[in-house]
């Protein structure tokens, strides 16, 4: 074949020309340590990139649901395990009012000291989380409680999708643990021993020691009930937290690089165009001498 | 034939010899031309019967075959380098790694209604959901009103080319003019040639070219597969979109105009045109049906919501005409409205209920998309995959289409092209056989002058 000077020249461009923009690519990947940058760098990998990526969002959200839920789960089983304290001083009230030794004056002693213990009562069945009212149902907007104990929530459980597909109730009825709906309605079997240790009725205080004690019963259940809640949030986390491992391993294995792969697809392509701009110089040296002969 | 004929004889071949090392010197001139092919002196034996030599002027050495190759790949490769520039914009636009793209920003979206469900009373999670609402109609608005931009900007390309090729044409024709005029008087057009294959070279990167030399030897040149310039007369290309949006090529020959689109099948008009209708447009349609499908599903479980306003069948958003991505808005009843958002599935749950909210995230896993076949994010995936692989495809196409272009342009530098080597052996040559016809002058003068001297 003939051979042209500018054949020659254009050759040795093209060949510069083509290593140097190598050699910009391999840079950049070296520098970002990054294989896809724009999904035409790998179009499969950046697709599957945005499934990925969809999937830790979805789990994130769902770790950052749980943790609200569980921050307030546990303050509702802290609560719950406060009013059983509070009924068991109670119980030991009445088994104390109940005895014939008792004066009347001791009992409307008693009787103030349930009274207080019916607004600490009242105080729990009001508290709040980080997300409103604990015991209110989806009334969350008001207290569940009024001033005179009477139940104004909802029964409605407070649903949240914890796992894809698993939705489950992340409240505690307040209607349940305090109501009679659980069996027990705490704030009239309190004002009931009130009564009788104001009215200095020591049959009457006798009764309420079977009621106070199912009303104990009743809020040990509840408490369960918020046991399981915080068991099951904390083993969906768990599940989450090793989706979260998974999935921003399989990130990693579509965006990042080899950072040895990297460095030496770099030093190999600019080894290659060092020898060849030598070539280059040496050939332009070599069609120079010949011009000048 | 006496001493006196020599003289004759070496005159003659003092001329041919100059002549030949004039014509060694254009070319070493020129070895740097765009498009000048190489030329060789025609020397004869004269027919005065003397045995002289005469030079009999020049050959332009060129290979149609090798040029017309050269030309047809020549317009592929612009084409694909076209497209693939075209491409690298929208490529650039779904470059979600960075953390700034649609995928994220509907990703906040569903996390919102997440986010929402552990209190749906609350008033910050509920203006949270129509601030990232907010973001991701604006997002796809933006990819839409870019992606548009683009089709737009290529729109102005192909019509700069047209300019480039109407420019070209009229050029071409004029210089087909003077070609035929300093042929017809005898000169040999070898610059005005050179030029002229130089106008054609710069011609075949916009336009797939063509040139053939008809029965009535006027030179012709197709461009689009249709006559561009005959002779000296050139047609008139213009680019306009269509009833549909797409480019259309006519060619405006007289008063006859023809529909040349299809074609256009090469040059860089053929790559805008696939860029701009097939490739950015495939994107948009990807992109709105995206909005179209995504908007319609959260509207229909937001409407069965209820707002904590107790009011229940409200849209979430805006969903006007085809073009959805670039007119999505979160709707203007909602705005500014959180209370109005639909997180409760009843009433009577209210304002605690979130079970709606619930069923919006869920839609983030759901298979709404595209005839109810993909999720959202598999949705935006296809559309990010598919721009990634029109992308690679035409980077693809345009470093095979460029390696065929050398290719083809050796072959063709090969037969016309300079080589300075054999120039210096032509030089030399050529001065030795002038030395040698001077040397014979010299001889014969020598000779004659010895005889005249003994005479």
């Amino acid at each position: 074949m003939r051979i042209s000077d500018n054949m020659t020249i254009g050759y040795l461009t093209r060949s510069n020309a083509h290593l140097r923009n190598e050699l910009t690519v391999n840079a950049r990947k070296a520098s970002s340590g990054a294989r896809i940058s724009s999904p035409s760098d790998d179009p499969v990998g950046a697709a599957r990139l945005a499934r990925v990526q969809a999937g830790l969002d979805r789990a994130a959200a769902y770790k950052s649901v749980i943790s609200s839920a569980t921050e307030d789960a546990a303050i509702a089983e802290s609560a719950l395990a406060g009013a059983q304290d509070i009924l068991k001083r109670a119980q030991e009230i009445a088994l104390l009012g109940s005895t014939a030794s008792t004066s009347a004056q001791s009992r409307l002693d008693m009787g103030k000291e349930v009274a207080q213990l019916k607004a600490q009562i009242l105080s729990v069945g009001n508290a709040k989380g980080a997300n409103g009212y604990l015991f209110g149902g989806t009334a969350s907007g008001v207290a569940p409680f009024s001033p005179a104990g009477a139940f104004i929530g909802n029964a409605n459980a407070r649903n949240l999708e914890i796992a894809s597909g698993v939705t489950v109730p992340v409240n505690v009825s307040g209607s349940k643990a305090f109501t009679v709906a659980g069996g027990r309605d705490i704030y009239a079997d309190l004002t009931a021993l009130e009564t009788a240790l104001n009215t200095n009725n020591s049959d009457g205080v006798a009764a309420t020691i079977l009621t106070i004690e199912a009303g104990h019963t009743q809020l040990s259940g509840a408490r369960s009930d918020a046991g399981l809640i915080l068991s099951r949030l904390q083993v969906a986390e768990e599940g989450h937290s090793s989706s979260e491992i998974t999935l921003a391993q399989a990130r990693a294995d579509i965006v990042d690089i080899d950072p040895s792969e990297a460095y030496t697809a770099f030093s190999n392509t600019q080894r290659a165009l060092d020898q060849s701009i030598t070539v280059t110089r040496n050939i332009l040296s070599i069609l120079a001498s010949t011009k000048l002969q | 034939m006496g001493l006196g004929g020599l003289y004759g004889l070496s005159r003659d071949a003092l001329l041919a010899n100059g002549y030949a090392l004039q014509v060694t010197g254009q070319n070493v001139s020129n070895v740097n031309s765009p498009g000048y092919a190489r030329r060789v002196a025609k020397l004869e034996t004269g027919n005065s019967g003397d045995g002289g030599v005469i030079a009999r002027g020049l050959e332009r050495i060129t290979d149609r075959f090798a040029d017309s190759r050269f030309y047809n790949a020549n317009g592929f490769s612009s084409g694909s380098e076209a497209r693939s520039s075209a491409l690298g914009g929208v490529d650039e636009l779904f470059a979600d790694v960075s953390g700034t793209g649609l995928g994220d920003s509907m990703g906040a979206f569903f996390s919102s209604f997440s986010e929402l469900s552990v209190n749906p009373s609350d008033k910050t999670l509920r203006s949270h959901v129509l601030d990232t609402a907010a973001t991701m109609t604006e997002r796809f608005r933006t990819t839409s009103t870019q992606l548009n931009s683009i089709r737009d900007e290529l729109k102005t390309r192909a019509q700069d080319a047209v300019a480039q090729i109407n420019a070209l044409a009229k050029d071409l024709a004029v210089l087909n003019g003077k070609i035929q005029t300093a042929t017809a008087t005898g000169g040999d057009g070898a610059d005005l040639q050179d030029q002229r294959d130089r106008l054609i070279e710069d011609l075949s990167g916009y336009i797939n070219v063509d040139t053939f030399t008809d029965n009535s030897g006027r030179f012709v040149i197709r461009g689009g597969g249709a006559t561009l310039v005959e002779a000296s007369s050139a047609s008139t290309l213009t680019a306009v979109p269509d009833v549909a949006g797409n480019l259309q090529y006519s060619l405006l020959s007289g008063s006859v105009t023809m529909n040349i689109t299809n074609l256009v099948t090469g040059g860089t008009l053929a790559g805008l045109r696939q860029a701009r209708d097939t490739d950015v447009k495939t994107a948009l349609t990807s992109l709105d049906q995206l909005a179209l499908d995504l908007g319609t599903a959260i509207n229909t479980q937001h409407a069965a919501g209820f707002g904590l306003d107790g009011v229940t069948g409200r849209n979430f958003f805006q969903l006007a005409g085809a073009a959805t991505a670039g007119t999505m808005v979160v709707d203007p009843a909602m705005v500014g409205q959180p209370d109005r958002v639909g997180a409760a599935s009843s009433a009577g749950t209210l304002p605690g209920g979130s079970d709606n909210a619930i069923e919006l995230f869920k839609i983030s896993d759901k298979k709404v998309i595209n005839g109810a076949t993909r999720t959202p994010a598999e949705g935006y995936g296809d559309l990010i995959g598919d721009v990634g692989m029109r992308k690679q495809a035409a980077d693809r196409e345009a470093t095979t289409r460029s390696a065929m272009t050398d290719q083809t342009k050796s072959l063709r530098e090969s037969a016309r092209g300079v080589s300075m080597d054999e120039e210096m052996v032509s030089l030399s040559r050529y001065q030795r056989a002038y030395e040698a016809a001077s040397k014979l002058l010299q001889t014969v003068d020598s000779l004659i002058e010895g005889l005249i001297r003994d005479v």
